[in-house]
């Protein structure tokens, strides 16, 4: 006898519905799809497979303290009670903040607490209840760029404007496979049928990538194969024959743009004749992309993390806005808009704060909102003093920023560090205090990361599943509690009862007149909101103080943002023949780190995570399927196997993050199968990040490929390097 | 604690999903031994598979190669159990042994004539096409005009296939050499596939039974049994109902000349091959089908006969396991005789001795049936291990390696199949093909020495 219960996955952007089957001792039995859901949204193999995640016996129940000093990779842990940890973690941060001052304590906000409503909004309060503006997230790893663009291009940092799939005759994604990845920063379920559609009605789709990534089908559109990180130069290129087919809407740009000589001036350094050999496709492919955008009825463009990542991200995002502006493709429907949400506002940015560090000083938004310091500098800043403590909110910087070895031994030198998670994952493996915080069926929760991002607008509610098991607590509760010990105000003071979210997810209810009961009444405990006239956004979401789109903010070229691409223009056109550049792959069977400990997803060639590289380029380094490579950066340097992938076009290498559990001693799936971390070949320091964004560069690397020896390999009388041996095997 | 140690006996699919379950568990550390009595693993997937079946054999580089370069695996290749190195001795080196060794046989017919020249089991023609090394050298003659195979499962249509399919079609895949040359001398024109009962008794799958009609310059015919209704194919189940589509597709494409044939002839069963010292004629019943006690419809054999002129037989009715001396066999199945994995003798179960595979099961299924299978024998084996039912072996890692040196001192270990591997895909990759395969097992042995070096020489331009 089992009792169907609604929920939503909380892994990706799309926050697809489900249904958990809970049996007769209300525990969850089976996750299913929610087929019958307003949404249309179909959960995927990785939201139905939780339960693997919520019952994984490696998972963390009561805090955790370090016996041992961080300088041993291993930790030594012993369990104690919350009052415990929270009083010891409570003095040691008081004292910091007293004697260093509260920048002393930084705050990394991870990708997993943006689902996570209550922590989501919590974090922030922490931050500015402590004081601190040492603050760090993984948005500097996959889209400040866009927070800051948006910012500078429409006034207000959450414009971000949507493509729409559901009625758009011509469709261009760039540096995004949304049939793997769904959408990012666009929460769109149920995607490929949608995308699929585009073509039935006589309408085209285009993928830009270096891989002809799996969204790409004959159902769907094809993918132009891009050279890795050459981007901003093929949408100028775009634009560049955009303009001279006359196709500027000069009506609108007069109505609503300004500064657009600066867009124009940009173009003209970038005609296609110039691009089409550092990027790699060519004059006639650039003008028929141009002439689909210019003369479809409607437009729509969409650019994500491939992008993002790969150093240019603010100029690549300024220029897919352009094209939809100049196109009048903004607020067109079938073009982009901004969909309504539950909070239905854009604040306006403008404000701003210094960060006076040892590395700089740093102008950011005040209130920060989301962006962050450059994750690129965490080590400098540690190595030189201004952070004596750092706290992680569901984070694992050692897998997911660049430069592992800069960041573990920077690790190594903090008086405080402590880590908010499900696991003891590698990078809390160096923490003095590991905290249970509650999975996603154990928490009551609301889809607020998709709040004005969603093709169809709803706001979805879930009661927890299970009540939190043993003693993981709430990411709320934790930092409230943690502000109580540290003697600081705190939200638990009003309102001391431990585990009542409700009063939280009411308030943010609140905003769209909604609340817990109207939703739990509602049919899938979900509403779905109105939709606006596509042209709304013009009304709702221009902030700057006259109402206009900056076509060309002067902040980039103050922060010197067009001399930077011309640099790398020149870096490009000058690259060897020969040069591999690598880029991230994301794989049906992991997303980040987070379920890296899933057996069912660490099977085969699950197990590790290989350089895939095309048979073009594996013939000319003598490469064949399965040999050890070697795969340097300027940077780093990893050890892995080769796997050939004709998708990737030839100079274009691929592997997936999140891998390199070799000290992930709390992990024992994930330790056994560690595969390598891309990120040690990624970099860090000082003039690393992307100006004004603070954006890493985590794709579109150089490296060299070079087959190695196996270690040991099998032959008689060898030792086994069981470390070396497993990183390939 | 030390390791669990165990030896796997086959490095074919059997073996490799066996040693995939003992590495992902948790519960106790592992050391594996995988012998292999060829200087290259693989078993049936490297020398069963059809090389115009490339996608079948993508399992090796997605799953088996991982195991296969596990740290915690051993390859012992060139070794033989049963030659080289006795049952009793191995189940005294080790707290475990699985036996993964497959069918070495085939199902024979004792047909009168069956033993003249030109007369095959369908599995030799396989393992030669395919440069298995103990095949290579056998004589095919390819120069009569039609050629018979027996029995109508996958194995038949694979023959049929490499038998008619433009030789150009294969100069593109990883079939050996000399194969390729014969099939370019091959004077074949027919390839009559014969099954004793009737079309919609037929045991090809759709599958196999689709892709023929994707042949080029080859017809498909259909003789001795009529298609069936639309009322009577109401009640067969989806799996026949679809063949039956195929074949009337296929039987209604018009013949032409120049083209080759597959012809499917059902209801006839082999009596007598004949010929002048070597196959000439192959002289067949015409059967009809008969229920039997349990429903089944079986052939029967009527009065009338037919001949057809051929001088090239191959008979496809089933592989079989073959006996291992000092393990219990059962004759009927040609399977070593079990229970759920573990070996039995007598209904005693023997102590630290499973089986997995075709000599577990008897030979059915494909590579992916060996996935469950292998789970229920390893399941077994660690299950016997911790109630402690697995005897204890005395000897240490060190001391089995030099006794296994003492009796076989030209082995093949992981990195000299590795130096062979690399040499056919350098040399597959010159010709545009996925590898030419080193055939002939001195040649294997010269490749797979396993000097460290022969894997280790860096190309130029790597560098660079």
């Amino acid at each position: 006898m089992t009792n169907p219960v609604h929920t939503f996955c909380r892994i990706c952007e799309p926050e697809c519905p489900l249904v958990v089957d809970v049996d007769g001792a209300g525990r969850a039995i089976r996750l299913r799809p929610d087929f019958e859901h307003p949404c249309g949204g179909i959960a995927c193999h990785k939201g139905l497979s939780f339960l693997d995640v919520h019952n994984d016996p490696d998972r963390l129940n009561w805090p955790l303290k370090r016996q041992n000093s961080r300088s041993e990779a291993r930790g030594q842990f012993e369990e104690t009670d919350w009052d415990t940890a929270m009083a010891e973690m409570g003095a040691k941060m008081g004292a910091l903040r007293e004697r260093y001052g509260p920048n002393s304590i930084a705050f990394y906000m991870s990708n997993p607490a943006a689902f996570n409503a209550t922590a989501l909004l919590m974090s922030t309060r922490f931050q500015d209840i402590v004081g601190t503006q040492m603050r760090f997230s993984a948005t500097t790893l996959d889209m400040s760029n866009k927070i800051y663009g948006a910012g500078a291009i429409y006034g207000s940092s959450s414009a971000f404007m949507v493509p729409d799939i559901y009625n758009t005759d011509y469709l261009l994604v760039l540096g995004s496979n949304p049939k793997v990845s769904r959408w990012t920063i666009f929460s769109a379920p149920n995607d490929m049928d949608v995308v699929k559609r585009i073509q039935d009605r006589g309408g085209q789709v285009r993928f830009v990538n270096p891989r002809k990534i799996e969204s790409s089908t004959v159902e769907t559109g094809q993918t132009l194969r891009i050279k890795p990180g050459a981007d901003a130069y093929f949408l100028a290129a775009v634009l560049h024959e955009i303009e001279r087919l006359h196709g500027f809407d000069e009506e609108v740009l007069t109505r609503w743009g300004k500064n657009v000589e600066g867009l124009r001036q940009f173009i003209h350094r970038y005609p296609p004749e110039r691009v089409t050999r550092a990027i790699g496709i060519d004059v006639d492919t650039i003008r028929e992309v141009a002439t689909g955008l210019r003369t479809a009825k409607s437009a729509s463009i969409y650019m994500s993390t491939g992008l993002n990542q790969s150093r240019q991200g603010i100029l690549c995002y300024w220029l897919v806005e352009m094209i939809s502006l100049v196109t009048g493709n903004l607020g067109r429907k079938g073009g982009s808009y901004k969909p309504p949400g539950l909070i239905n506002f854009c604040p306006p940015a403008g404000a701003t704060q210094q960060v006076e560090t040892s590395m700089g000083t740093f102008e950011m938004p005040a209130p920060f909102g989301h962006l962050a310091l450059p994750m690129t500098l965490l080590p400098d800043l540690i190595d030189n003093g201004d952070i004596r403590a750092l706290i992680f909110l569901g984070g694992n910087p050692l897998l997911s920023a660049g430069g592992e070895e800069k960041l573990r031994s920077a690790f190594e030198k903090l008086e405080l560090m402590v880590s908010i998670d499900l696991y003891r994952n590698a990078s809390a493996e160096l923490c003095d205090y590991v905290l249970p915080a509650t999975d996603w069926l154990e928490r009551p929760d609301i889809n607020l990361l998709g709040n004005g991002m969603q093709a169809i607008p709803y706001v979805h509610y879930t009661d927890a599943i299970e009540p939190p098991a043993a003693g993981r607590r709430n990411e709320w509760w934790i930092l409230s509690r943690l502000l109580q010990a540290m003697g600081l105000p705190s939200p638990l003071d009003a309102q001391p009862e431990p585990l009542d979210d409700a009063a939280l997810l009411n308030g943010i209810l609140a905003a769209g007149a909604l609340s817990i009961d109207a939703l739990r009444q509602a049919p899938h405990q979900s509403v779905v909101l109105a939709q606006e006239p596509r042209d709304a956004l013009f009304e709702r979401c221009l902030q700057h103080p006259d109402k206009k789109i900056d076509c060309c903010p002067e902040a980039f070229s103050k922060a010197g943002l067009f001399e930077r691409c011309d640099t790398l223009f020149d870096e490009l056109e000058n690259e060897p023949p020969g040069t591999l550049r690598l880029i991230t792959l994301r794989t049906t069977h992991m997303h980040n780190s987070w379920l890296s400990n899933t057996e069912r997803f660490r099977h085969g060639k699950h197990a590790v995570n290989p350089l895939n590289i095309c048979e073009h380029d594996a013939a000319v380094l003598g490469l064949h399927e399965g040999d050890a490579v070697r795969v340097s950066s300027r940077y780093g340097a990893i050890e892995t196997r080769v796997l050939i992938n004709d998708d990737l076009r030839p100079g274009a290498v691929a592997m997936s993050h999140g891998y390199g559990h070799q000290a992930s001693y709390g992990l024992k799936v994930a330790s056994a199968k560690p595969g390598v971390n891309y990120n040690r070949l990624t970099p860090s320091g000082p003039g690393i990040s992307e100006p004004l964004s603070n954006m890493s560069w985590l794709t579109a690397l150089p490296v060299k490929v070079e087959r190695v020896e196996h270690a040991g390999f099998g032959f008689r009388g060898d030792a086994h390097d069981v470390q070396a041996e497993q990183t390939i095997g | 604690m030390t390791a669990l140690r165990v030896a796997v006996v086959g490095s074919g699919p059997a073996g490799l999903y066996a040693i995939e379950h003992l590495l992902a568990q948790h519960h106790v550390a592992v050391e594996v031994d995988l012998y292999e009595r060829l200087p290259t693993p693989w078993g049936l997937v490297r020398s069963g598979v059809a090389p115009d079946h490339p996608d079948k054999k993508r399992v090796i580089d997605r799953q088996f190669d991982f195991q296969l370069k596990d740290a915690r695996v051993r390859f012992i290749g060139n070794v033989e159990i049963g030659r080289d190195i006795q049952h009793a001795e191995l189940a005294q080196w080790y707290d475990g042994v699985i036996y993964a060794v497959g069918a070495a046989s085939d199902t024979r017919m004792d047909l009168p004539g069956d033993r003249l020249p030109g007369c095959w089991a369908a599995r030799q023609f396989v393992a030669y096409y395919n440069g298995h090394p103990d095949f290579s050298h056998l004589p095919f003659d390819l120069s009569c005009e039609r050629a018979v195979i027996v029995g109508n499962g996958n194995v038949a249509l694979d023959v049929a296939r490499i038998l008619t399919m433009p030789v150009a079609d294969l100069e593109r895949t990883d079939i050996a050499d000399h194969a390729l040359r014969a099939l370019r001398r091959s004077r074949i024109r027919e390839v009559v596939i014969l099954g004793r009962r009737g079309l919609l008794q037929s045991a090809f799958h759709n599958p196999e039974l689709e892709e023929l009609g994707h042949l080029d310059g080859v017809d498909v015919v259909i003789e001795g049994d009529a298609l069936p209704s639309d009322a009577t194919l109401a009640q067969e189940d989806w799996d026949t109902r679809r063949k039956v589509v195929t074949l009337r597709r296929l039987a209604a494409r018009p013949l032409a000349s120049g083209h080759k044939r597959i012809v499917f002839r059902f209801l006839g069963s082999p009596v007598e091959v004949t010929g002048a010292g070597k196959v000439e004629r192959l002289r067949f019943s015409v059967n009809r089908l008969e229920r039997d006690g349990q429903g089944q419809w079986r052939a029967q054999a009527t009065q009338n006969e037919s001949l057809l002129e051929t001088g090239l037989i191959l008979r496809a009715v089933g592989y079989r396991g073959t006996p291992l001396p000092g393990l219990p066999f059962d004759e009927r199945r040609g399977v070593i005789r079990n229970r759920e994995g573990r070996v039995v003798d007598n209904d005693q179960m023997v102590p630290g001795v499973y089986v997995t595979g075709w000599i577990k099961r008897g030979c059915q299924g494909i590579i992916g049936s060996n996935r469950k299978c292998a789970h229920e024998t390893v399941s077994a084996l660690l299950e016997d291990f911790n109630v402690g039912r697995l005897p204890k072996s005395a000897l240490a890692t060190a001391e089995v390696s030099a006794l296994i040196d003492a009796r076989q001192p030209a082995q093949v270990p992981l990195g000299g199949w590795l130096a062979i591997d690399r040499y056919e895909r350098d040399a597959g990759r010159a010709q545009d093909r996925p590898r030419v395969k080193i055939t002939n097992l001195p040649a294997l042995m010269l490749m797979g020495k396993g000097a460290p070096s022969a894997a280790a020489s860096t190309p130029p331009g790597v560098n660079g």
